[in-house]
């Protein structure tokens, strides 16, 4: 293995992985969720005349339940914390 | 009334379906055409997937006459049917009617931006229902053996920023095998950065590298099972939500292909019927040297040139990476036609259109040069004379000031305080 690290290298910018990771966290605690419920997150495209291109659905997955879907017409790694807690309060209300 | 796919037949009476997956350019078909020529793998049916109008892949695919082949256009992860039962049900129906086309395995090459979670949730037991008789045959006699995803070495950093479907390919597959880590331009050459981005998104899948001196292709695509359980937390999320996104209400079949992969991803298609000169392909290839970039997300074709028409070039060029251009000795086909797909991000329809019209335009280009040229000459000889001229009177004015006073005709002195 070549020991040698590259101080010009190109670092990571920070993506989906992380992002996902935190919209996850974000949901889990506004809702109080255990750990055992499903949360999942999906970016589709839309060339939808009139619908945005991009669309980031965050669903909670709960057995026996009717699935809650939170839509942004945004791409997963645009989406903040307290923009998706806004989002969550207002499907929960 | 909807039934649950179910598959009642034990695994070893079953085709297996193995799935080989990858962002565009990744090089999917050039391992299916390393798979293709193993004698271990000769009697294989391949399912081959294009995003766009026009295929080209199928015809860079070498397949001798014994085997089959089902091409699909469009993207099969769009189709709100189940468009890759149906290929299933093509080679199942073809080789019932012709036993010389019997096979024992399927490889599904999927477009490079297709996203798995629909595919896979048609092909694994328990996720899509079944519609009809078809897709009942499809249960009964196919399985599911594996999902193999082709990681450009080169691009897929900067690719999976961009594209989320890059990151599902990867999260779900069991097998990922790392393509083009021989070429030179590879920033990371050991590869242990992009490893370690793989490991974060899949922890479990084998990593295999094609250019590794044990990488043994029959290997990769041995049917094994695929246990969307063992994939993790993730995989079966996405395909929940994929349960449930599929029971909505939705458009035509044609309208929901064209509507997952967003406005910002186009596809041009183009096709020539007289043979390029060669010169107008170099020119070509030198413009795409000069602009590829990542809103390039993928152009490959044939091109007829005209010194020798019956031998196409084979073009590949993945985001900046234009690889070099390849002679075929023959045609693939009977359609001797100039043919080149591309598929881009955020360029708009009338750059993609330019970029292509200068391997058909050179000629108009050619004469717009060289009228260029003879008006930028003329502006110089213009400009060389107004300067001979200056010179001229700026001379004939320095010998009027150097002339004695005496010699300075009158009405000249008269304004002079």
């Amino acid at each position: 293995m070549n020991g040698f690290v590259n101080p010009l290298a190109r670092r990571r910018v920070p993506g989906y992985p992380e992002a996902i990771d935190r919209l996850k966290a974000v949901t889990r605690e506004q809702l109080h969720l255990a750990n055992d419920i499903v949360i999942s997150v999906t970016e589709l495209s839309c060339r939808d005349p009139g619908c945005p291109d991009v669309e980031t659905i965050v669903a909670i997955l709960t057995v026996d339940k009717k699935p809650r879907m939170i839509r942004f017409h945004k791409r997963i790694i645009e989406i903040d914390g307290p923009e998706l807690a806004a989002a969550l309060h207002e499907v929960e209300s | 009334m909807r039934a649950t796919l179910t598959n009642s037949m034990p695994a070893a009476q079953t085709i297996p379906v193995t799935v080989l997956s990858g962002f565009l350019g990744a090089g999917k078909s050039t391992l299916i055409n390393d798979l293709l020529s193993d004698p271990r793998m000769a009697d294989t049916a391949i399912v081959v997937n294009e995003f766009g109008d026009i295929g080209i892949d199928h015809e860079l695919i070498r397949l001798d006459q014994r085997k089959l082949m089902v091409t699909t256009l469009g993207c099969i992860c769009c189709a709100a049917g189940s468009d890759i039962r149906t290929s299933l049900y093509e080679l199942h129906e073809a080789a019932a009617k012709d036993s010389r086309l019997s096979f024992s395995r399927v490889i599904v090459e999927t477009t490079g931006l297709a996203d798995p979670a629909p595919l896979i949730s048609q092909l694994v037991p328990g996720y899509a229902p079944a519609f009809g008789l078809r897709d009942h045959v499809v249960a009964h006699r196919f399985r599911m053996a594996g999902f193999v995803c082709a990681v450009d070495a080169t691009t897929t950093e900067k690719t999976l920023e961009q594209h989320f479907e890059c990151l599902k390919q990867i999260a779900f597959a069991d097998r990922i095998v790392l393509t083009k880590t021989d070429l030179e331009n590879n920033a990371d050459p050991d590869n242990e950065r992009l490893r370690a981005q793989i490991r974060h998104l899949n922890p479990t899948a084998d990593i295999l590298d094609r250019h590794d001196g044990a990488f043994d292709i029959a290997s990769l695509f041995q049917p094994r099972g695929y246990v969307t359980a063992d994939r993790g937390e993730e995989i079966e999320g996405w395909l929940a939500l994929e349960r449930v996104l599929a029971a909505e209400p939705t458009e035509s079949d044609a309208a929901a292909r064209d509507k997952r992969h967003g406005a910002t991803i186009g596809n041009f298609a183009f096709t020539h019927d007289v043979p390029i000169a060669p010169a107008d392909l170099a020119d070509f290839l030198d413009v795409l040297t000069l602009m590829a970039d990542a809103r390039l997300l993928r152009l490959k074709g044939l091109v007829c040139v005209s010194d020798d028409p019956e031998r196409p070039f084979v073009l590949h060029v993945v985001q900046h990476n234009v690889h070099p251009p390849r002679r075929l000795n023959a045609w693939p086909s009977e359609d001797r036609r100039t043919r080149l797909v591309l598929i881009t991000h955020n360029l708009d329809h009338g750059t993609a259109k330019e970029l292509l019209s200068t391997m058909t335009d050179a000629k108009k280009h050619q004469k717009i040069r060289s009228k260029v040229i003879v008006v930028a000459v003329c502006l110089l000889a213009l400009i060389a004379l107004g300067g001979v001229l200056s010179t001229y009177e700026l001379a004939k004015a320095g010998i009027a000031a150097a002339m004695p006073a005496q010699q300075v005709p009158p009405s000249a002195r008269s304004d002079i305080p």
